[in-house]
Order: structure tokens, then C-alpha cells, then sequence
């Protein structure tokens, strides 16, 4: 029982987000540390040499600090998982992930005796395949044999890690990130042949907020991802009804008329005319299949493809609903109830605010998503939205990794267990 | 103004009644040269207050004491109150003040090397003080860091022999009394169950892991 005391003291979590990187032990309480999950390779400089600082890449808080302006700034500044996975031969993105373990596990690791290196629980995407479970128990040995900050390790889905924390056995997860979405559904395990995946995520969200940014007048801005990300959140719509909220907002233009004033700057952004067009932003996210998003594409705007990642089939223009429905009819009959029962849905991309005077034309997601289900025949479907998103994950890791005994190795069959790599 | 062979007269006066010996002196070019069983003392005089005068002697007795001499100036008291003391202070030149019937000293010289010296041999006095105080608390740390070491040691030592007696006793047990023992141990669901409700008594734990039902699900997977 002396390792099981010890597993609880030094259970570490570490969730590798498109977007940013949650990292913590036990001990760090209800929320982790956040840092962007990105690296940068500053170009080698001579001062950089002489003054003792050179270094192959940077992660953390540290990235702004090494910044540097000009042309190649995209190509030195890497987002490993933008898409959800890493290519096997993308070195460059696996230094960065190999960089910021060390970066979270040494902000943590303790002084004194006793100290054997923490039980690291990792969470990946559902639709990661298998070699990049391989390279990340590849990168942990290394560390574990070079710092000695790792004794035992273990990946999990990330639709399960949002299950645990929700205290939910059986259930839907549908996380949505920032180039894709993943339905998966949970029954005390993650039901792995059952997850189906979207080719589409927030950036499909910033890609249709840019064109209508672009037909307000607003060409420039469109071009600054950050900005296009700020205008989404602030003056994207989501309908209920996309062909009812378009006509509500043709005979009442003033009441759906919004501007935003970029913080900090001289900037204001007022879709004017144009403002009918804040219901295509959330309405791309859930159903890209309206007519009305045919002249965008005609126009040049990318169609979210189909892709194949290892045996897993990333759909693109399939809606969300139907993505929900194919998942729980991959289940067992008998568990479906139970799965629509319980819809959760995590990630930024569900958080659609509905403004008091639109009340019943534009709504949040769970009554849009109850709504598609109800008009495809699922009558008792409940859907909640995750209170805190961004952090679920990294708490599922936690529980797991205090209650899953330290004696339950790894096993490539059911992809659970613990990997010692004390031993290694 | 008192004339010159006079006034020379009493400075040596002056000095002599300091210990001072005269060596060599030139009222012409207006200095007196002095020695006692240590060092030696140039006096400059300064009689005409004009400022290339007072400037010449200065710069002057600046070189005496910078070549390891003690350097003095005598000078009448109306210049002294017009011109002050303090960068003669500054630079140790020492200062005698004359007036028609005295002579007194106003600032004490002392050669530059001696003071730095002595000034030196002060601070590495209290280096080796202080060296001296940190390596005495770090001889006590480690000490009392061996001590513990040696504790530890023997906490391993003792953690090592049990695991080995009870490997021994384990393989010699017949098979049925060991699941007998094993069966009448908390299992592993019950000891985490256990270590949730202690630690909730003791607030020690995140909410999301109190109540949480995947617990009994995850403490009960075993290879």
C-alpha cells in the first residue's frame, strides 16, 4: 500500500489541447496551470552564443519573449497539435511536446527526500493514433531516464478524461477543438470503435467569420487571425432556425444590428447591412450543409473535407447531430438510451451566448443541438455544456491517475495501464 | 602679516612639538621638509592668497601625497574661512592655520597608502569574521544534515529486510492462507474509497474527486 500513498501525492496531469497545453499535480487543486500549447526555434544568433542563452526551442511563458519580427515567424513558431495529431516523422512539433513535459514536470518536482518522479497521466484526442501513444511513452522514457521526473505513465482519450470529471459513467462527449470535432461515446470505458470525428472546428468558425468580415469592408482585418477570433465570439450568432433567424433579421435589421469596438484600439467593427450574416457563424459550426454557405465556397472559401487519420475517417460536412446519432447507433441498443441521456458537450466552440432581445431566434448550444435531435426523431435527448471547459480534462486525468491502482500495467489491447518507467 | 623667517619658525615649532624632525627646508620655495621614526612630512606655505598661488601649492602637496608622503598645508586663517576644509578633508592633505600670533592644526594629513592600507587590513579583519561565523553554521548544518542522512539509511536498510522476510513468508504460506489473508485485506476500491472520505474530513481533497463514481470503476481495474 506504500506506493499507493505515493501515487496520490504525486499524480501529475498533463492535457496536450489544440490550443493550449493544461498541466498540474494533485496538489494544484480545482485548476491547472495553462500555457499555449506552441513552440518557437529562434533563429541561432551569435549574442544569443556569447551570452550563454542559446536554445533550440522555446516554450512557455517564455515564447514572447524570444519573438522576433519578420517573414519566417510562421515557420519557427509551431503549434503541434493544431489538428488534434502530430505527423510521425513532425519532429519539430514533438520537440515542442517533449519540451513543455519537461517544462510542467520541473516546475513541480519537489525538494527533499523521497521524491521518485510523478505519476503522469496524459490526455490525447480520441482519434490519436497509435504511434503517437508510442512516441509519447517514447519521449517519457527519455525524460524519465535523463531527470528522473517520471515514475509511472499512461495516456488517456480526452472524451473520457471530460466524462470522469463530470462524474458521468455513461455518456456522449463531444469535444470540439480547433481543427476538429470528436464524438465520443462513454460507458464505463470509452467505447473506441464507436467515436466518429468532424473535419471541422473553431478555425472553420474564424474561416466563415473572415468572409463575412471581408464583405463588410472589412478585408483588411480579416486577414489577423487573433481579430477574426475576437469578432466570432463577440458578434457570432447561433440560431435556433437558420432560414427563420435570416428573415427576422431582414424585416428587423436595427435588432440585429451589432458593432464591436476592438479593445485598446481605434478600431470599430459594424457589420451594418450586413449584420443578418452573425447567424452563419454559428450556424457553420453545427450544419455547413445550407445553401447559403454554397456562394462562400464558390467564392473561394475551403469545404471541410473528408480525411482519413490512420483507421479514423474525419467527416466534413457531415452536421452535428447526425455525427451524434452515427456514434450511439455504432452502441449496443440497450445502452442508447442512456447515451442520449447524457450529451456533453465541451469546448469553445459551443459557448454561444444568445442576446436578451433575441430571444428564441438565436440560443446557446444545448437547446440548438436538442433541437436538431428532435427534428430527427431523438425525443428524450439531454444535452449539457461543460461549466468549465477548458479545464475537465486535466481533472479527468487527475481522478484517473489517483484511483487507478499503480500495480495495472499497460496493456496495447484495452490501451490502459501504467507504463513504469523506473525500469526502463 | 607676519613675516616670512617668522612664520617658519613657528611652524617648525608647531611641528616639533608633534614629533617632528625638520630634515630640509627652503623659504624661498616656500616648503619644510620633516621626518619622525615613520614617515615623512612635506609642509607647503601658502602666504599670498591670490588663486594662482593657493592652486600651485595645492596641486603640489596633491603630488606629496600622492607619492606616499604626508602632505600638509599651512595657510593664513582668512583664506581657510573663504576657501573651506573639506577637499583637503577628502583628499588627506593636511591643513595648518596661521594667523599673527598662532598656529593650530585644522585637518590631520596621513600618506595615502598608509590609510588605504590600514583601511584594507580593516575590511579583511572583518571578512575573516564573517567567513569564520558562515563556516562554523555551515559546519553545524551539515552535521545535523549527516544525522539525518544516517536515519534515512537506516529507515531503507529496515524497508529492504521487510520486503525480503516478507517475500520468505509469502512463498512458504500454502497458497489458500495466502488468498485467506489477501481476501481479509481492504481491497483496492475500498482503500480509495477510504483515503476520499479521510481526506474529505481533512479538506486536503479537489472537489471533483469527492463523490465521483468513476472511482470505484477505476480502483477496481487490475491486469
Amino acid at each position: 500500500m506504500f506506493e499507493e500513498e505515493y501515487k496520490r501525492r504525486y499524480v501529475f496531469g498533463a492535457d496536450y489541447g489544440t490550443s493550449d497545453f493544461k498541466y498540474g499535480p494533485i496538489t494544484q487543486g480545482e485548476k491547472p496551470l495553462v500555457v499555449e500549447n506552441r513552440g518557437y526555434f529562434p533563429e541561432p544568433s551569435i549574442v544569443a552564443s556569447i551570452l550563454g542563452s542559446v536554445r533550440e526551442v522555446v516554450v512557455g511563458r517564455d515564447v514572447p519573449l524570444f519573438l522576433e519580427s519578420g517573414a519566417d515567424l510562421a515557420t519557427r513558431l509551431v503549434y503541434p497539435m493544431r489538428s488534434g495529431t502530430i505527423a510521425k516523422d513532425d519532429t519539430r512539433s514533438w520537440r515542442v511536446i517533449k519540451e513543455l513535459t519537461l517544462m510542467a514536470l520541473k516546475e513541480f518536482k519537489p525538494g527533499g527526500f523521497g521524491f521518485k518522479g510523478f505519476y503522469l497521466v496524459a490526455a490525447l484526442s480520441a482519434i490519436a493514433p497509435r504511434y503517437m501513444y508510442e512516441t509519447l511513452f517514447e519521449i517519457y522514457r527519455e525524460i524519465a531516464r535523463e531527470d528522473n521526473l517520471i515514475h509511472s505513465a499512461t495516456i488517456i482519450p480526452q472524451p473520457l478524461a471530460v466524462a470522469i470529471a463530470h462524474k458521468t459513467t455513461s455518456c456522449v462527449v463531444v469535444e470540439s477543438g480547433h481543427g476538429n470535432t470528436q464524438v465520443a461515446p462513454i460507458s464505463r470505458a470509452p467505447i473506441r470503435g464507436a467515436v466518429v470525428a468532424l473535419n471541422r472546428g473553431g478555425s472553420d468558425a474564424n474561416a466563415i467569420t473572415a468572409e463575412i468580415l471581408k464583405d463588410a469592408g472589412y478585408g483588411d482585418l480579416a486577414r489577423e487571425e487573433a481579430l477574426v477570433r475576437q469578432v466570432k465570439e463577440n458578434l457570432g450568432l447561433l440560431p435556433l432556425d437558420l432560414d427563420r433567424a435570416i428573415s427576422y433579421a431582414k424585416s428587423n435589421p436595427e435588432a440585429v444590428r451589432a458593432a464591436y469596438q476592438v479593445p485598446g484600439t481605434r478600431i470599430k467593427i459594424d457589420l451594418g447591412e450586413h449584420s443578418w450574416a452573425r447567424f452563419l457563424i454559428g450556424e457553420y459550426v453545427f450544419d455547413p450543409n445550407h445553401e447559403l454557405f454554397q456562394s462562400y465556397f464558390r467564392r473561394g472559401m475551403p469545404r471541410p473535407r473528408d480525411a482519413k487519420v490512420g483507421d479514423i475517417v474525419f467527416y466534413g460536412m457531415l452536421n452535428l447531430a447526425d455525427t451524434i446519432i452515427a456514434s450511439i447507433e455504432r452502441c449496443p441498443v440497450e445502452l442508447q438510451p442512456h447515451l442520449y441521456g447524457q450529451v456533453i458537450l465541451s469546448g469553445g466552440n459551443f459557448s454561444w451566448r444568445p442576446p436578451e432581445g433575441l430571444k428564441g431566434i438565436a440560443v446557446d448550444a444545448e437547446t440548438k443541438l436538442s433541437h436538431m435531435l428532435r427534428q430527427r426523431g431523438v425525443e428524450n435527448a439531454k444535452v449539457t455544456l461543460s461549466p468549465e471547459p477548458q479545464y475537465a480534462v486535466w481533472r479527468g486525468c487527475i481522478v484517473f491517475g489517483y484511483a487507478v491502482p499503480a500495480n495495472y500495467q499497460w496493456s496495447w489491447e484495452k490501451m490502459e495501464g501504467w507504463i513504469n518507467l523506473t525500469k526502463t | 602679516m607676519v613675516p616670512r623667517r617668522i612664520l617658519f619658525t613657528r611652524l617648525i615649532d608647531f611641528m616639533a612639538s608633534q614629533g617632528y624632525r625638520v630634515v630640509d627646508e627652503s623659504v624661498g620655495e616656500g616648503f619644510i621638509r620633516f621626518r619622525d621614526s615613520e614617515r615623512e612630512v612635506v609642509l607647503r606655505v601658502v602666504e599670498d592668497t591670490s588663486r594662482d598661488e593657493v592652486l600651485s601649492t595645492v596641486i603640489q602637496a596633491a603630488f606629496d601625497a600622492a607619492s606616499g608622503k604626508a602632505a600638509y598645508v599651512a595657510m593664513p586663517i582668512e583664506l581657510v574661512s573663504k576657501i573651506g576644509d573639506h577637499a583637503f578633508r577628502i583628499h588627506r592633505i593636511g591643513v595648518l592655520v596661521y594667523d599673527s600670533h598662532s598656529v593650530f592644526e585644522l585637518v590631520s594629513g596621513e600618506p595615502r597608502g598608509r590609510a588605504k592600507q590600514a583601511a584594507t587590513i580593516s575590511r579583511e579583519d572583518k571578512n575573516d569574521e564573517r567567513f569564520a561565523v558562515m563556516l562554523e553554521s555551515l559546519s553545524a548544518r551539515l552535521t545535523r544534515l549527516e544525522e539525518a542522512m544516517a536515519r534515512l539509511s537506516l529507515l531503507d536498510e529496515l524497508k529492504t529486510r521487510l520486503d525480503i522476510l516478507e517475500g520468505m513468508v509469502l512463498s512458504q504460506k500454502p497458497r489458500r492462507a495466502v488468498e485467506e489473508e489477501r481476501a481479509s485485506k481492504p481491497t483496492q476500491v475500498e482503500a480509495v474509497k477510504e483515503h476520499v472520505e479521510r481526506s474529505e474530513t481533512g479538506g486536503e481533497l479537489p472537489s471533483f474527486l469527492k463523490d465521483n463514481p468513476w472511482l470505484d470503476i477505476l480502483s477496481g481495474k487490475s491486469s
